[in-house]
Formats: C-alpha cells, sequence, structure tokens
C-alpha cells in the first residue's frame, strides 16, 4: 500500500528508503525520491539513488540520464562518469557510451575503461574493435577469456569459444551466464543432452537460491505477479537458459515442451519483456495465436535491435500463412535488412515463391536454378562420405554426413516448391517426372514419399503404384492409425477400391472405426474426423464415377453425427457432391428414385439444425474485406441446396 | 469456379525451410553494478526547521556566533 509513503516524517528519511532498496522495492523508493528531487534538485544523494534504483530495475535510460546529471555537479567523480557510460551501454545506447568512456581520464579506472569499451564494440558487432581491447587486457583475468570465448563464438569458432568458457569455469566455479555460455556453444555444436545439463543446472540454482522468481508457476496454472526485470532476474540468467531451452526442444520439434520452457520462465508482463523472448513467445504459439504471433514479429521489427531470426521468420510465416503480397511488401520496404539477416539462399527462395504469384514460369526456372545448385553440392557430399568411409576416417564421415543432411533438409523445400508449380497445373506427369529425377538424393525422405503417393495417386491410371507408396506410410503405424493423417488412409482406401482389393479397404476402415470408438470412450470431447473423411472421400469417387446413391449415402454417413462432424472442410466436400448430384439431375444425365431424392431432403434439413454456427469459411488471422457471416453458415447453404432439390422434384412431378 | 466433380486432391505437402529460435548471444563480461552509496537521507532532505533545531541541538555556547 502507498500509506505512510506521502509523508515520512523528518529523521525517517534514511531508515525508511534504505529499508526499502534492502527489499527490493525499488518502485516505491522511486515514487518517493522523484517527489524529494523536486525540492531538492541538486540533492547529490537524491541523484545517487535513483540512479542506482533505476540501474536495479534495469531501467538504464533512466539510470544513464541521473549519472549524467551527477557528473555535472561532482566533474571531479570520474566513477559517475563511469557509471554513466555503463548505463548508456546496458540501454544500448553505443555511440554516447563511447563517447563518455573518452572523457574518463582518471589512471585507476583504465581497466574498467577497456572493459567497457570492449563491451561497447561487442555489442556493436565491431568485433575487430573489441579484439583489439580485450587483447589488451591481462591474460591472468578470466574475464579475459570469457569475452574471448565470446568473440570465438561470434566467429562461429564454437569449439574454441567452448574450451575459453570451460577454462574460465574452473578458475571461478559455478556462473550462471558463463554456464548458459557453456550450454549455448553446445546447442550450437547440436550437443544437445550436454546443453540441456548445463541448463537444468543453472535453472535448479536459481530455483534455489530465488524462490521469488516464481519459476514454473505460470505452467501449472497459478496465477503469478510479474517479478519485474531486476538485476536478481539478469544475475540468475534464467531468461537466458529458458529461451534456449526453448529454442532445443523447438529444433528436436518437441513443440509442446518448447512452449512449456517459454511459460516456466519467471513471469514477467508482456511489456517487460525482452525481445528474445518475444520472438520466441510468437513463434512457438503460432498455429495456436496466429494474429498474435503475427503483431509480435512486426512490432519487433522496428526495434533497434531486435532478434536477427525475426526478419527471415515473418517472411516465412507471411508464406506459410500465403500472404505473399505482405511478405512481398515487408521486402521492398526493408531492402537494406536483406543482406545482413538473409542468408543468400532464404532470399532466393523467398524471392522466387513470392514471384510465382505473378509469374508461375519465372520463379519455375529460379527453383530449377537453386535446385540444380543443391543437386551439385548433394553429389560432391556422397562422394566426401564414400571417400571419408574408404579411408574409415570416422570423424569425416560424421562431418560428411552432417552437412549432406543440412544439404538435403534446404533442397527439398525448393523441389517441392518446384513440383507445386505443374501440381496447381493439375500437370501430375511433370510432377512425376520432377520426382524421378530427385529419387537417388530423396528417396528416404518422408515428404517425398508422401508426395510421390499423392501425384501417382492423381493420375487415376497409377493406382496400384500409389498403393506402394501409400502403404508402408500406414503400415509404419498400424499400431496407432490416428496418427496417420485421414487423406493417406482415405487415398490408401481409395487406391484398395481401384484395384480390386476391396477387403482391405474394409479392413482398415474397421481398423479406423475401432480406434475412434477406443478413443471417443477414453476423452469423448476430442473430435476426430479420421472416418469421416475416408467416407467422404469414397462417397466422391462413387459419385464421380457417377454411382450417386452409394456414394450420396456414404456422404450423409461420414457426417454422422452431426454436432461432432459438421465444420468448414466436411462440408466443403459433402457440398461437392449435392452439386454434383443436383446438376447431373436438372441435366437428366441421370435419374433418381424418390426415396433417395427424400433421404437427400432429410439430410439436408439436419445440415440446418446443426449449421447454424457452423461457418463454410476460415477465419483469416488477417483479413480487412468484410464478409456477410450470415450467408457463409453450413445452414444458409443448404437450405439452398434443399431448394433446388424441392425444385427439381417439382418440376419431374409436372 | 466451375469443374467437374473428381476425387478428392491431397494437400501437396511443401515445407518450408526451417523457422529458427531465438536465443540470446553469449555474454560478454559486465563491469559490476554501480555501488549503492550511503548518505544521510534526513540531513539531507528534512524540512528547513527541523534541521534548524538539529543543528541548534549540535550548538554549544560557544558556537553561537557562527549558528546565527
Amino acid at each position: 500500500t502507498n500509506f505512510g509513503i506521502h509523508n515520512i516524517k523528518d529523521g525517517e528519511y534514511t531508515q525508511t528508503i534504505y529499508t526499502m532498496i534492502k527489499e527490493q522495492r525499488y518502485a516505491e523508493a522511486i515514487q518517493v525520491l522523484n517527489r524529494i528531487i523536486i525540492s531538492h534538485p541538486n540533492s547529490r544523494a537524491a541523484l545517487s539513488l535513483l540512479a542506482y534504483c533505476h540501474y536495479a530495475t534495469q531501467d538504464f535510460a533512466s539510470s544513464a540520464h541521473f549519472y549524467d546529471t551527477l557528473t555535472q555537479i561532482c566533474p571531479d567523480d570520474a566513477q559517475y562518469k563511469l557509471h554513466h557510460a555503463q548505463a548508456l551501454y546496458q540501454a544500448c545506447m553505443y555511440e554516447d557510451a563511447l563517447r563518455v568512456t573518452s572523457q574518463i581520464e582518471n589512471p585507476d579506472l583504465q581497466l574498467q575503461v577497456t572493459k567497457l569499451r570492449a563491451a561497447i564494440k561487442y555489442g556493436e558487432e565491431d568485433l575487430a574493435g573489441a579484439k583489439g581491447l580485450v587483447d589488451s587486457c591481462p591474460s591472468d583475468d578470466p574475464d579475459t577469456d570469457i569475452n574471448l570465448g565470446c568473440l570465438l563464438f561470434k566467429e562461429g569458432r564454437y569449439d574454441d569459444a567452448l574450451q575459453k568458457f570451460t577454462q574460465a569455469l574452473q578458475v571461478i566455479g559455478f556462473d550462471a551466464h558463463l554456464s548458459y555460455n557453456a550450454a549455448l556453444c553446445h546447442f550450437k555444436l547440436k550437443e544437445y543432452t550436454v546443453a540441456q545439463k548445463y541448463i537444468a543446472n543453472i535453472i535448479e540454482r536459481g530455483i534455489r537460491d530465488h524462490p521469488e522468481l516464481s519459476v514454473g508457476m505460470a505452467t501449472e496454472g497459478i496465477e503469478v505477479r510479474s517479478v519485474g526485470n531486476t538485476l536478481t532476474l539478469h544475475d540468475t540468467a534464467l531468461v537466458e537458459a529458458f529461451n534456449l531451452k526453448a529454442a532445443i526442444e523447438y529444433q528436436l520439434k518437441n513443440f509442446e515442451a518448447a512452449q512449456e520452457a517459454l511459460t516456466d520462465m519467471p513471469p514477467r508482463s508482456e511489456e517487460e519483456l525482452d525481445a528474445v523472448t518475444l520472438h520466441n513467445q510468437a513463434l512457438m504459439n503460432i498455429e495456436a495465436k496466429t494474429t498474435e504471433g503475427f503483431e509480435k514479429l512486426q512490432f519487433l521489427l522496428q526495434q533497434n535491435p531486435f532478434p536477427p531470426e525475426t526478419f527471415g521468420n515473418l517472411l516465412l510465416l507471411y508464406c506459410k500463412y500465403e500472404y505473399f503480397d505482405l511478405a512481398a511488401d515487408v521486402l521492398a520496404e526493408n531492402a537494406h535488412l536483406t543482406y545482413k539477416y538473409l542468408t543468400p539462399y532464404l532470399f532466393d527462395f523467398l524471392d522466387a515463391l513470392i514471384m510465382q504469384q505473378t509469374s508461375p514460369e519465372d520463379a519455375y526456372n529460379k527453383f530449377d536454378e537453386l535446385a540444380s545448385k543443391h543437386t551439385e553440392t548433394l553429389r560432391k557430399l556422397t562422394k566426401q562420405v564414400q571417400e571419408a568411409r574408404q579411408s574409415q576416417d570416422d570423424e569425416m564421415v560424421k562431418k560428411a554426413v552432417t552437412d549432406y543432411e543440412d544439404v538435403l533438409e534446404r533442397y527439398v523445400p525448393v523441389l517441392m516448391a518446384q513440383a507445386k508449380i505443374y501440381w496447381d497445373m493439375e500437370n501430375y506427369q511433370q510432377v512425376e517426372k520432377i520426382f524421378r529425377k530427385s529419387v537417388e538424393f530423396c528417396n528416404d525422405n518422408d515428404t517425398w514419399k508422401l508426395n510421390v503417393a499423392h501425384v501417382l495417386f492423381m493420375q487415376e491410371n497409377k493406382f496400384k503404384e500409389a498403393t506402394g507408396f501409400y502403404e508402408p506410410i500406414v503400415k509404419k503405424h498400424y499400431d496407432k492409425i490416428l496418427n496417420v493423417s485421414a487423406i493417406v488412409l482415405a487415398n490408401l482406401c481409395v487406391s484398395y477400391i481401384m484395384t480390386s482389393q476391396n477387403e482391405e479397404a474394409e479392413e482398415l476402415m474397421r481398423k479406423i472405426e475401432k480406434e475412434e470408438e477406443q478413443l471417443a470412450y477414453e476423452d469423448p470431447d476430442k473430435k476426430v474426423f479420421h472416418l469421416c473423411i475416408v467416407n467422404l472421400v469414397i462417397g466422391t469417387l462413387y459419385c464421380a464415377k457417377g454411382n450417386y446413391e452409394f456414394g450420396i449415402s456414404r456422404i450423409i454417413r461420414s457426417l454422422e453425427p452431426f454436432h461432432k462432424k459438421l465444420g468448414v472442410d466436411t462440408w466443403f466436400y459433402a457440398k461437392r457432391c449435392f452439386l454434383s448430384l443436383i446438376e447431373n439431375l436438372a441435366k437428366q444425365v441421370i435419374v433418381a428414385k424418390d426415396s433417395f431424392l427424400e433421404e437427400c431432403v432429410q439430410f439436408l434439413e439436419q445440415c440446418e439444425a446443426y449449421g447454424e454456427n457452423v461457418k463454410t469459411i476460415v477465419d483469416q488471422p488477417i483479413e480487412d474485406i468484410q464478409i456477410n457471416w450470415g450467408q457463409k453458415t453450413v445452414a444458409f447453404e443448404a437450405r439452398h441446396l434443399k431448394a433446388l432439390l424441392l425444385r427439381l422434384q417439382i418440376t419431374k412431378t409436372q | 469456379k466451375y469443374e467437374q466433380l473428381k476425387l478428392i486432391m491431397p494437400e501437396f505437402e511443401t515445407p518450408l525451410p526451417a523457422l529458427q529460435p531465438s536465443v540470446f548471444p553469449p555474454t560478454f563480461r559486465e563491469l559490476s553494478v554501480p555501488p549503492l552509496e550511503l548518505y544521510d537521507l534526513d540531513e539531507a532532505f528534512s524540512s528547513e526547521a527541523a534541521r534548524i533545531a538539529q543543528v541548534a541541538n549540535k550548538c554549544g555556547d560557544n558556537d553561537l556566533a557562527y549558528f546565527i
């Protein structure tokens, strides 16, 4: 409470204010001191304490302001100049900080000045400048080793950097930030288990020494107040450690664990978050909180500095969500960032992807060029692996294999983007040709195998071959069949049916049904659409072949029970079959029994009843056109289809 | 857009280059935090009357001339 703060009695100033500082109630101390400074504008005591309290809450810009005033009041005290420069450095105001350090002439402070100048140069990414200064520091000072380690790290020499850090750890013992540095090197060397050990140690210490930082409480669902950006938080390196933990889990594709690492972090309010945490929150929750994620990344791009990954990630996410125009705008508006933040590969890839919207042909050629560069490298690396194996150089084999995998990981997106251009044109023969050319590199790649299966399937005369690709995917997960995507299961059923293996299709469907029932028993609220989609695909197949009575009955079955199965996608495919039925009835290509049409009408009435709140188009996270949502519901469209069917029946009886 | 009913087209998988998580760069050594300076705040901030009283209390008879 603020009670009593307003009127500190004479004779109680020292006790009251220093107690607040001791108990880390900096905000209150600042409030009191702010009032005092009005009547004592040049009080050294007030200015010094304000500078200190702002520093302790990591409000470095304000702290710098007060140290600046102190240097004017006490021009002979060089310490204040050093603190002024230090606060400016912490506030990332590097130029000002350097300027102030150059005014410090006191010989006793020279080592500290040199260390600070090195840190400023490091912050500015002037690595050569930083190196020069660090080299002039005493070599037996562990600080020197640590700083050299940081510089080696920036050069990508992670092994050498790690050596410096472990050397320093042996001298000074546990230090949260130093342990973080070591963990970071192991992360870059992809030695995730060791990195995780260091992180666990940092977190354990943090929890033990500072239970007030509420580690893990937000994840447990306990409502917690912000712990603020205090020096204590900074000293524990917990924010750094939890972000690294999240990054490791993200690289290992353990996305839930990554999100959890972020919520385990000591809680702060959103405006208190640092740029790295904000970036990772946006990235790791993008699917659940898409709009928010885009807002955060766009906000970060306006900050200085921002995490270097922000630019590439924002562009890739725009493309993922098909906002190619936005991606093009951001790329054009930030031409100055491209060279610094995008690898040539990422730039070329994004450029081609965006170009595809206006000129598929140019984009195709660009992807082709990129693809041949990659295949060339892959061939070279294959040769290297073979040579290393022959000379039995294990170290060399390991390195060549890792390099090969890295290049392959960059090649697959290029290959698929290129193939997608023909896929969109429904030129499946060409897609198949592209895949044949890449078989030597990709035959173990899951995405490649899946797309090959799809492209064989869509040609409608290669169901046997398609089965050969779909089957292993399903067999691999036979114990947990609902982990296989529904469309794969559906297409395998269709492939079975089209090659007269109806029993296999039926067996597979029974298996899916059984697992869905089991799941419904364990978790009644969980929505599953696998059998529904299988029935939709098979129903569509029969309708497309003109067997509407059987096809539509499948479609109807697929959507039961309506309150669970009616959704944007399922309705989209059901509706297509009804439209086709109505079209062929109207053209009198087919005739239908009254009982069948009656069944259709009844089905549409059910859709009307359950589809009041089911939309027929998906909400877009970023949208500026107005949509009449009343007309974009399943109920509205079902009523429309019913009207069409009834009109056909009336015409027939007249 | 009009088109004849045909098989449901599966989604062609087009993976994007991997998104990159962010990490803090390795921590450079920092200077120690500026010290907390100790002041007698009662002397510095007390009201004028209180300060006069304080000084008066410290004064003996011999300081009278100085005090005035």
